[in-house]
């Protein structure tokens, strides 16, 4: 199921050891750049190695980046060392100017090493650093996974990145353990991995009262995983019209307008079934009071909210809003 | 800038005629789903409400809101409270009664034109003109519901567009009520919304702790306190530094009364813990 489950860009927290002013130049506008990396970057530069390790301790980072030589001194065998101590899943990536000090990187546990050309060549820097950071969330995730008790995720030694099959087992894995414990205070460091990985969806109430109400319709839907023909089924309006409206906010009648604008008090009264939990959203429109005590007595208890909807059209709509008005 | 002198109301309490003055700030605690500037002053939350409100029958348009946030928030926590004990009388599930311990909503904040022709609730010149019942102690009726108010609410629609009156939840400043839909006095100038966290508490909560979650089949719910947060602190520091918040030093967080009570430092005496 290897899929972006939320629009928000990663959030990575990335440590760069790097004593060349040029060089700290160019990364740090490079990594700066969200469409250069794919991901929002918090950066944390050093260029000696203890502020280097003092960070290493007091601060959480997905990835180091590591240059080998500082100032003529080999700081990367303890600059590795210390890492592999203190934050032993995070990505560790070396940056050097000497090939021949790629297996010494190895052995101390880098996972990916790329020679500085004189030019900085970036492009392939930024590839290993995003690299990094695909491998760095994992093995956090996997440790977190690990924590809450459930085996059975891959290994992921140091010295190689990450391929896509094993990080999409991961992905379905610990969303899985984190669905299983979402109201568990120990998986909050879990559910803080997958929301920056942008495996786990939250709820951001700041951007979502921003919106016009034709996109919280939207952004409601694809919690659910329907879309305008759905909504044209279950209001009996033209799906053209709901296209329409879902795209510009548009309504060809007020009935029509009234019956959407009930949909999304309806969309907006399971959200808040579930906490406010957007990861629960499927399992509220799809199950039955069999499986959701809550709903018990009401109109879909015995079929769920989407069969119901969808059977019974504007009506069902109508019997929906009355329930959800005596009872919430 | 908040203004306190735009709403303009006898503080000798004789006349019932008020005013709100254009551009008056007001603030109104409203669904995170229906809070855009065509949907804040419609007066449609009626719609989707299961009873008779303080001034309006079922159904019948009507926007309720305040110049002073706290009375927002303090009006709202109340109504969670009752919608937990009602809940638990009429015997619907837990996970529904769960559900109203907590609520996002969202604080919006704008600026109206004036308007003429409102009715002061706490005057003399109501119990001459409307119903001599309506005086004291009955303005703040804590019943959500009293009869009283329905016959004279209804009496006030016919020439008035609204109603100021003094907060059954809160003993400072005023809650606004505007009939029918007000769309049109909305200013552009103005229109902020905040999202805000509203919780119920166990009678033992420490306000200077987080707050607990609370399970009312077997603790007591905290009955004349609740929880508010405001979750952006950046946002709110940004509009206390804009002068459109009032009362401009609360904090983004805290306890706060939903009853009325006597307040000798205000408001620093009505948000807990105190600073």
């Amino acid at each position: 199921m290897h899929k972006l489950v939320n629009n928000a860009p990663i959030e990575a927290n990335i440590s760069i050891l790097e004593d060349e002013p040029r060089t700290v130049r160019n990364l740090e506008e490079e990594l700066q750049k969200p469409e250069r990396v794919s991901c929002r970057l918090h950066i944390e530069t050093s260029t000696d190695i203890r502020n280097f390790i003092e960070n290493v301790k007091s601060k959480q980072f997905d990835i180091f980046s590591i240059d080998w030589e500082l100032h003529k001194t080999n700081v990367g065998p303890e600059a590795l060392e210390a890492i592999i101590e203190n934050q032993p899943n995070a990505a560790r990536i070396v940056y050097t100017k000497h090939k021949t000090d790629f297996p010494k990187a190895k052995r101390f546990g880098a996972d990916g090493s790329l020679l500085k050309e004189a030019n900085d060549n970036l492009d392939e820097y930024v590839r290993l650093v995003k690299n990094g950071i695909r491998l760095g969330f994992s093995r956090q995730i996997c440790a977190e996974v690990h924590k809450l008790g459930s085996n059975g995720l891959p290994n992921l030694p140091s010295g190689q990145m990450l391929d896509e099959n094993t990080e999409m087992i991961i992905c379905d894995k610990s969303r899985e353990v984190a669905y299983k414990n979402l109201f568990d205070n120990k998986a909050l460091n879990l559910i803080d991995l997958l929301t920056r990985r942008n495996w786990w969806r939250t709820f951001s109430s700041e951007s979502y009262v921003k919106q016009p109400i034709h996109k919280k319709l939207s952004y409601l839907l694809e919690l659910v995983e329907e879309n305008s023909s759905t909504v044209s089924k279950i209001t009996g309006a033209n799906e053209d019209d709901i296209v329409k409206y879902i795209n510009d906010g548009s309504s060809s009648s007020g009935s029509q307008q009234d019956h959407l604008y009930s949909f999304v008090y309806i969309l907006g009264f399971m959200l808040r079934l579930t906490g406010y939990q957007p990861e629960l959203m499927l399992d509220f429109w799809r199950l039955s009071a069999v499986q959701l005590p809550e709903l018990s007595g009401s109109p879909w208890s015995n079929i769920g909210f989407a069969e119901y909807l969808k059977k019974y059209g504007p009506l069902a709509i109508e019997q929906c809003v009355i329930w959800i008005r005596k009872n919430s | 800038m908040y203004d306190a002198t735009k709403y303009r109301f006898d503080t000798n309490k004789m006349s019932h005629e008020a005013v709100i003055e254009d551009g008056a700030i007001l603030y109104r605690l409203a669904s995170i789903h229906f809070c855009d500037q065509s949907n804040i002053l419609n007066g449609k939350a009626p719609l989707i409400a299961k009873t008779t409100g303080r001034f309006n029958a079922i159904h019948q348009p009507i926007t309720y809101c305040a110049n002073n946030i706290l009375i927002c928030i303090a009006e709202v926590l109340y109504h969670m409270y009752r919608q937990v004990l009602d809940s638990i009388q009429e015997g619907k599930s837990s996970g529904l009664i769960f559900n109203n311990m907590r609520w996002k909503k969202t604080l919006a904040i704008f600026k109206i034109n004036r308007v003429d022709s409102l009715v002061y609730m706490d005057s003399e010149g109501i119990r001459l003109d409307y119903d001599s019942r309506l005086a004291g102690t009955t303005i703040v009726h804590p019943d959500p519901y009293y009869e009283p108010f329905r016959n004279f609410h209804e009496a006030a629609r016919v020439d008035k567009e609204g109603l100021l009156y003094p907060s059954a939840r809160h003993s400072k400043d005023i809650c606004i009520a505007l009939f029918g839909d007000k769309t049109d006095i909305l200013q552009s100038d103005l229109f902020e919304l905040l999202p805000v966290e509203l919780k119920l508490v166990p009678e033992w909560q420490d306000p200077a702790q987080e707050p607990c979650d609370c399970d009312p089949f077997k603790e007591k719910l905290h009955a004349t306190m609740g929880y508010y947060k405001f979750e952006d602190t950046n946002r709110f520091q940004s509009f206390r530094d804009n002068g459109v918040l009032y009362p401009n030093d609360i904090r983004p967080n805290g306890m706060v009364d939903f009853v009325r009570r006597c307040y000798l430092d205000y408001p620093r005496d009505a948000v807990l813990p105190r600073h």
